[in-house]
C-alpha cells in the first residue's frame, strides 16, 4: 500500500468493528478510488473466507465435575468438640499436680512434720516444762542421791517430750487424712459431673453427625442419577493433588 | 442463566453450576486449543485441562463479567505451557476420520483435506499471529476483547490480524488454495 491508509484501518474496515461512521464513509470512498488498497482488502477478505471453510468439530469430550468428599468414617469424629476430652484431660492432670504439690515436709520444734492439702491450723502440743522449784541451783553442792534423783527427772521429762512429740504428729497426720479423703471424694464427684457433661455432648454430637451423614448420601444420590449420561467423571481434590478420572463404561451418544 | 449468575452459584458451592459452564464452553475452548495445537490427542487434554485450572481458580476471577477473556487466557496459557514441553507440534493426526454416515465418503475426504490444509497453513505462521487469527476468524471475538485476553494495545492485534492474513494468502497462493477449492457443493 502506498497510500496513507494504515493495516490498522483496513482491518478495522474489513471487519467493521471499533471504527467510527464518518472514518468509514471515509474509507469507502477512498477505496473504490484506489486500486492497491481494493486489491488488498479483497485479498484479505479472501484469505478470510478461506478460513471459514473450516468447520468446528463437536468434542464429545462429557467432562463432569464432581467434588472429592471425605470418607465416612472421618464423619463419625467429633469436629466441634475436640477440646472437651482434653479439657478434662488437663483438669484432672492439673488436679493431681496440685494435690501432690500440696504435700509439704517439714522440721519444726525438733521434729519432723508432713501435711497434705491445707496447712494444719492447729496450734503444736504445748509440752509442760518441768516444775523450776525442782531445779537446784547449781551452786549449792548435792548428795548422791540428789543427783540419782535429779538424773531420774530427766529421764522422765525426756520420755513426756518425746511422747508428746508422738502424739503430735499422729493428731496431724489423722487430720491430714481426714482432710485429703473429703478433697479427693469432692474431686471424684466434680470429675464425674465433668465426664457426664462430655459423654452428653459426644452423645448429641454423634447423632446430628449420623443425620448430615444420611443426608449427604441422599444428595450423592441424587447426583448419580443426574449424571447418568456422563462418560468420564473427573474427581478435582480442593488441594493441589493431581486430578483423576473415572471413565463409567457408558458409550457416548 | 447467564455466564456471571452461574459462576456466583458456583461460588456459593453449587458444583452443577460449573459443569452447566463446562457445558457451554467446551465446544469453544475444544476448537480454539485443536487449531492452536493442531491435533486432536493435545486438543481433548488441553481442553480439560483448561476447566480444571478454571474451577481451581474461579475465586481469583474478580470480575464475573469478564469470563470469556478470563477462560481464553487459560486455555492459552495451557497450550503454551504444553508447547514448551513438546517443542514440536504435529500436523498429522488431523487425518483421522471423523465418524459421519450421513456426509458421502468423498465429501469426508475433501472436508478432511480442507482441514488439515488450513490447519497445517496456521501452523506456519508466528504463534502471536495465530492466536489472533483463531480467536477472529474461529472464536468470534471482538479486537477489544482480544486484546484484554492477550493483554496487548487494540492496534497491535490489528496489526497483528493483518500480517497473520497476510502471511496465509502467500501460503494459499503457494499451495494453490482458492475459495472454489474449499467450497464444496453436496
Amino acid at each position: 500500500m502506498n497510500c496513507d491508509i494504515t493495516r490498522e484501518q483496513l482491518i478495522a474496515y474489513l471487519y467493521d468493528e471499533d471504527i467510527h461512521p464518518n472514518e468509514r464513509e471515509r474509507l469507502k470512498v477512498h477505496i473504490e478510488t484506489c486500486s492497491s488498497c481494493s486489491q488488498t482488502l479483497e485479498e484479505l477478505g479472501s484469505t478470510s473466507r478461506i478460513l471459514n471453510a473450516w468447520n468446528d468439530e463437536q468434542p464429545n469430550l462429557d467432562l463432569v465435575f464432581v467434588q472429592e468428599r471425605q470418607p465416612l468414617w472421618q464423619n463419625l469424629l467429633p469436629t466441634r468438640y475436640p477440646k472437651t476430652w482434653a479439657t478434662a484431660s488437663v483438669a484432672i492432670a492439673a488436679i493431681l499436680i496440685l494435690t501432690f504439690l500440696n504435700i509439704e515436709f517439714a522440721i519444726r520444734d525438733d521434729a519432723f512434720h508432713t501435711s497434705i492439702g491445707l496447712r494444719s491450723s492447729d496450734p503444736p502440743e504445748q509440752i509442760a516444762i518441768a516444775d523450776t522449784s525442782e531445779v537446784i541451783s547449781l551452786d549449792a553442792p548435792i548428795t548422791r542421791g540428789e543427783f540419782i534423783i535429779h538424773q531420774q527427772n530427766l529421764i522422765n521429762y525426756t520420755h513426756r517430750l518425746v511422747h508428746a512429740s508422738q502424739n503430735q504428729q499422729r493428731a496431724e497426720v489423722n487430720n491430714t487424712f481426714i482432710r485429703l479423703v473429703g478433697e479427693l471424694e469432692t474431686q471424684r464427684q466434680q470429675d464425674l459431673l465433668r465426664i457426664d457433661r462430655g459423654l452428653q455432648i459426644l452423645y448429641n454430637t454423634h447423632a446430628t453427625r449420623y443425620d448430615q451423614i444420611l443426608t449427604q448420601m441422599d444428595s450423592v444420590k441424587k447426583e448419580l442419577f443426574f449424571y447418568d449420561n456422563a462418560a468420564e467423571v473427573l474427581i478435582v481434590p480442593e488441594d493441589n493433588r493431581p486430578y483423576r478420572t473415572i471413565p463409567t463404561g457408558r458409550k457416548t451418544p | 442463566m447467564n455466564d456471571a449468575e452461574l459462576i456466583a452459584q458456583f461460588r456459593a458451592g453449587q458444583i452443577a453450576a460449573f459443569n452447566t459452564l463446562v457445558k457451554r464452553w467446551e465446544c469453544p475452548i475444544y476448537n480454539f486449543v485443536l487449531r492452536y495445537a493442531g491435533n486432536r490427542d493435545d486438543a481433548r487434554d488441553l481442553c480439560q485441562q483448561t476447566f480444571i485450572r478454571a474451577y481451581k481458580n474461579m475465586r481469583r476471577l474478580r470480575d464475573p463479567d469478564k469470563f470469556t477473556s478470563w477462560i481464553y487466557q487459560i486455555a492459552l496459557n495451557a497450550c503454551r505451557d504444553a508447547g514448551r514441553r513438546r517443542s514440536l507440534v504435529s500436523l498429522d493426526t488431523l487425518d483421522t476420520p471423523i465418524a459421519d454416515t450421513t456426509t458421502p465418503p468423498d465429501a469426508i475426504v475433501h472436508e478432511q483435506s480442507v482441514r488439515d490444509l488450513l490447519n497445517r497453513a496456521l501452523q506456519n505462521l508466528p504463534e502471536e499471529q495465530r492466536v489472533v487469527i483463531i480467536m477472529k476468524e474461529y472464536q468470534g471475538l471482538k479486537f477489544t476483547e482480544i486484546a484484554e485476553t492477550l493483554k496487548v494495545p487494540l492496534n497491535t492485534v490489528k496489526s497483528r490480524m493483518y500480517y497473520g492474513l497476510s502471511a496465509l494468502k502467500k501460503i494459499f497462493d503457494r499451495w494453490h488454495i482458492s475459495e472454489d477449492m474449499v467450497r464444496y457443493e453436496l
